[in-house]
């Protein structure tokens, strides 16, 4: 098939022909009800990618925007009358504008400086990774269960993991963290195009930028599979739903073709809980009267698949009233911190998130429960700068609270 | 900048932007094939996108554009096929899809007032949480806006077999004129703008009836061995005296690449589907004459399962053509039902001649008229194969009006085929444009100026249609696509 071909992008044809532009991924596109522009969601960013590869149009600012003000959700692809898969496409053309050194957007290049630097996002220690584990709380060398934290567990959200690290032990298991050696799963890095780049560092006292290294992703996965391997871990749990999506998903593909396959099963921990309430060892020790509602995490939800897990834990919880948002499962909203949108667009995200909020507060929750690091980081956000009326939780963070198992303040 | 104030210059107007990429993504619409229709485009991109939110910008960008001889084009959801939407000199994009808001609804007297960018879907999401619901909806229900339908004409689609086109089911519409003047119009002074793609002004709002949501919505799905029966069978529905809410005619061809396949057992190259809605007796009295006149026609009735997966995609239905077809050329016509069987036995005719494939779907509206869409799956990269599904269509355009049809979205494409053969409604559109927009700065050549001469596309097509027989004739004008089960040729005879 004859490619087409411009000075900048190098598209696949095929992949931008099949969108025919019926816009009925529109109303409901994240970004689109944020900007409200027919740049910004799926099927008018695929119009645009056309009129560029076929004019042979120059790339400029205003479409390296467009292409990154997508959360990818997916919520597009659940829409889309032929399933067009956008976000592999929106991926693709992410990683080729880094390539091209017009990508990433804005300040969303930190994010793989730092991780090339620390191994993490954030730009944390690498040595002070693991620094959230509490002397009350028992971790292994040689168990079979691993306990995969994240990046912004370790640095950003240390509650989440230190609840988690309590679950895993009231259940009898001391899993083995990589600390130190845990690197970054990846996930903000493929999602931002960012899966090989050369990064620089630039000196304060000239505009001379040095280089430092290249980027590349495929390492921090073989390296996180190996550090697993090596300890003899078999099972690994996870909190973050970006990171558990990363692993299921990408590292397979990044790994299976030059190092075989993973030599271990992935699980999110409320896959785990969900599978200690069949099994009748879950039973809860206090009540939780409050009227509650699951918001579906984008990454465990419709990337994953994920929806009846979390829901069966939550409706086990004595006292609770569980009721769901209008839109749920396959139809839920972004919570507005995936996909690199948080970091690119930040005001934006909390834009979003709060219209989530509101949408819970409508059907008289007053506790919002999810099951991602990056929705609770975002939610919280926005009840703190928005003022928005609602508890944020996690299922750990109920979890721990309902079982006693909470470290006092 | 106040909204009041009047705009002086665009670069320092907020909600207008001249960004690339907005441009851009405002200036195209449906089609999947821009070279091809840019040709018919003299400025094909934008240069502003304007985003109002409410009536007074809407009045100050369109008074500005006036005052400096500036074309603009409303834009609703950018659903049609036929470049409505799509600007062919430049100028401002006024996208009202941001003026979206239920305004008031009325219980006691049964309406609406919305915002014009609305999305059909939303103000339907939206209104079922007061216990009512809209009686008509387009299509593509799930994209377009109500400005956007009414634009193009709204005649057939969910409900309107039983309830009419929009224009039956406005009672008010608020507009801003091409000077910039608000308006509020009822009654037939509403006319010069359903069907005439915004060239009597942008419709900001409008006044739409409701009906409490139906105690029930039932239907089934029949197929038909040939299309005569089919059809007569559409016929004998459509002249019941409940009318269904909605009714629907498919060929193999498009039944199958919609939903990827048949259930087993399936028999029939035609296929019927019908909803009722209402009180519950009156669906379950009307299902049962349905599947008389039905299986009196030699139907088979087909799974419930299958009838619920078609009803469930409705919205879609079109687009999920896509599934494997990379480009859908397509023809949409306002015919009286006995029309469609000559137009779709010609068509498959020149698609068995061409070596190309064809489908249609046909939707049922009042009264005893149909929109009949018929559809060229092609891949426009595979030029010959592509031109030869254009040049069916317009073969079956001028079968159409031969017959006595008219088409039922007219936009950019097809007014070269209104100036040729809808004379009265060519005249009227320039009396409109005449009338309000002296300067033509609404939505220009839409309608009312043809860039393409039906000379130069006649021979065009003609050319194409001759040198295809000849390829297929020589063995050389291979099919690219897949027809699931060879039945063109047993239908044609």
């Amino acid at each position: 098939m004859k490619r087409f071909f411009t000075p900048e992008l190098d598209v696949d044809p095929d992949q931008i022909v099949q969108c025919s532009n019926c816009s009925t991924c529109r109303w409901t596109c994240t970004s689109y009800e944020e900007f409200h522009s027919e740049a910004y969601f799926a099927g008018g960013r695929l119009r645009l990618l056309r009129s560029y590869v076929e004019k042979n149009l120059p790339v400029d600012e205003s479409f390296v925007k467009a292409v990154y003000a997508c959360s990818t959700c997916e919520q597009c692809v659940e829409r889309c009358p032929i399933k067009v898969p956008y976000v592999r496409i929106i991926e693709d053309v992410r990683k080729k504008l880094v390539q091209l050194g017009k990508g990433p957007y804005g300040k969303l290049h930190v994010m793989g400086d730092m991780a090339l630097k620390y191994n993490n996002v954030y730009g944390g220690n690498p040595q002070e990774r693991a620094n959230w584990v509490q002397p009350d709380t028992r971790i292994s060398s040689d168990s079979e269960w691993g306990y995969f934290v994240g990046c912004t567990a370790s640095y950003k959200r240390p509650e989440i993991a230190d609840a988690t690290l309590r679950m895993l032990n009231y259940f009898g298991i001391e899993p083995q963290i990589l600390g130190a050696d845990e690197y970054c799963c990846t996930s903000p890095l493929i999602r931002t195009g960012q899966v090989t780049r050369p990064v620089y560092d630039k000196s304060e006292d000239d505009d001379d930028e040095e280089f430092v290294g290249n980027l590349e992703v495929e390492k921090f996965i073989v390296h996180n599979v190996e550090e697993m391997k090596n300890r003899g871990i078999e099972h690994v749990i996870f909190s973050c739903s970006g990171c558990y999506r990363t692993t299921t998903l990408d590292w397979p593909k990044y790994y299976r073709e030059r190092h075989g396959i993973l030599p271990f099963s992935t699980q999110h921990l409320t896959q785990f809980l969900a599978l200690k309430l069949k099994e009748g060892e879950l039973n809860w020790k206090n009540s939780y009267p409050e009227t509650v509602t699951y918001h579906d995490p984008c990454h465990l939800g419709r990337h994953v698949g994920v929806f009846e897990a979390p829901r069966q834990i939550i409706r086990s919880i004595p006292g609770i009233e569980f009721v769901e948002m209008e839109r749920n499962r396959q139809n839920s909203v972004c919570c507005g911190a995936g996909g690199g949108f948080k970091a690119g667009f930040g005001e934006n995200a909390v834009n979003v998130a709060e219209r989530r909020l509101n949408e819970a507060l409508e059907t008289g929750a007053t506790t919002i429960i999810s099951s991602c690091v990056f929705c609770k980081l975002n939610f919280l956000d926005a009840v703190k700068k928005r003022g928005v009326d609602i508890k944020v939780r996690n299922i750990e963070d109920l979890f721990i609270e309902l079982m006693g198992l909470k470290q006092p303040e | 900048m106040n909204e009041t104030e009047q705009i002086t210059d665009l670069s320092k107007v907020p909600w207008v932007s001249d960004l690339p990429a907005e441009r851009l993504s405002a200036s195209g619409d449906t089609t999947g094939i821009p070279y091809y229709h840019f040709r018919w485009k003299k400025k094909w991109l934008a240069d502003y996108v304007a985003w109002p939110t409410t009536v007074d910008q809407v009045s100050s960008i369109v008074r500005f554009a006036s005052k400096e001889s500036i074309p603009v084009v409303p834009r609703g959801g950018g659903t049609c096929y036929y470049g409505s939407a799509s600007p062919t000199r430049g100028g401002i994009i006024v996208d009202t899809k941001v003026m979206e808001s239920i305004l008031e609804i009325n219980k006691d007297e049964q309406w609406v007032h919305v915002e014009a960018g609305a999305v059909w879907e939303v103000l339907d999401n939206d209104l079922r949480k007061s216990g009512f619901t809209i009686p008509v909806a387009p299509q593509s229900a799930v994209a377009s806006t109500l400005a956007g339908w009414l634009a193009i004409g709204g005649k057939g689609g969910l409900g309107t077999p039983k309830y009419g086109s929009m224009v039956d089911n406005v009672l008010e519409i608020n507009v801003v004129r091409p000077d910039g003047t608000i308006d509020t119009v009822s009654g037939d002074d509403m006319l010069p703008f359903f069907g005439t793609s915004g060239i009597a002004g942008v419709v900001t709002s409008i006044k739409l009836k409701i009906i409490p949501i139906p105690e029930s919505t039932k239907g089934l799905m029949f197929a038909f061995d040939e299309l005569e029966k089919a059809i007569d069978a559409v016929n004998r529905l459509a002249k019941t005296k409940v009318p269904p809410i909605y009714l629907r005619l498919t060929d193999l061809e498009y039944e199958w690449r919609i939903q990827g396949g048949l259930p087993p057992n399936t028999r029939g190259l035609f296929f019927v589907l019908v909803t009722y809605s209402g009180e519950t007796e009156v669906v379950e009295e009307s299902l049962k004459t349905a599947k008389g006149i039905f299986e009196i026609g030699g139907g088979n009735e087909m799974q419930q399962a299958y009838y619920e997966k078609n009803w469930k995609d409705r919205f879609i239905v079109e687009m999920k053509l896509k599934l494997e077809v990379p480009t859908l050329s397509m023809q949409n016509f306002w015919i009286p039902l006995n029309l469609v069987e000559p137009i779709v036995k010609r068509m498959y005719k020149i698609a068995n001649n061409y070596n190309i494939n064809s489908c249609f779907y046909l939707v049922l509206g009042r009264p005893n008229k149909a929109r009949l869409c018929v559809f060229a799956p092609s891949d426009h990269r595979y030029w010959m194969h592509f031109m030869s599904g254009k040049s069916m269509l317009h073969k079956l355009v001028k079968k159409m009006y031969q017959l006595g049809g008219e088409l039922y979205t007219f936009g950019l494409q097809n007014t070269v085929y209104i100036k040729r053969y809808q004379n009265e409604d060519y005249k009227r559109f320039n009396e409109i444009r005449q009338k309000w927009d002296p300067t033509g700065i609404m939505n220009p050549d839409k309608l009312t100026r043809c860039n393409m001469s039906y000379t130069r596309l006649n021979l065009m097509f003609t050319m194409n249609g001759y040198f295809r027989r000849l390829q297929v004739l020589l063995r050389r004008g291979k099919n690219i696509l897949e027809i699931p089960v060879s039945y063109q040729e047993a239908v044609s005879k």
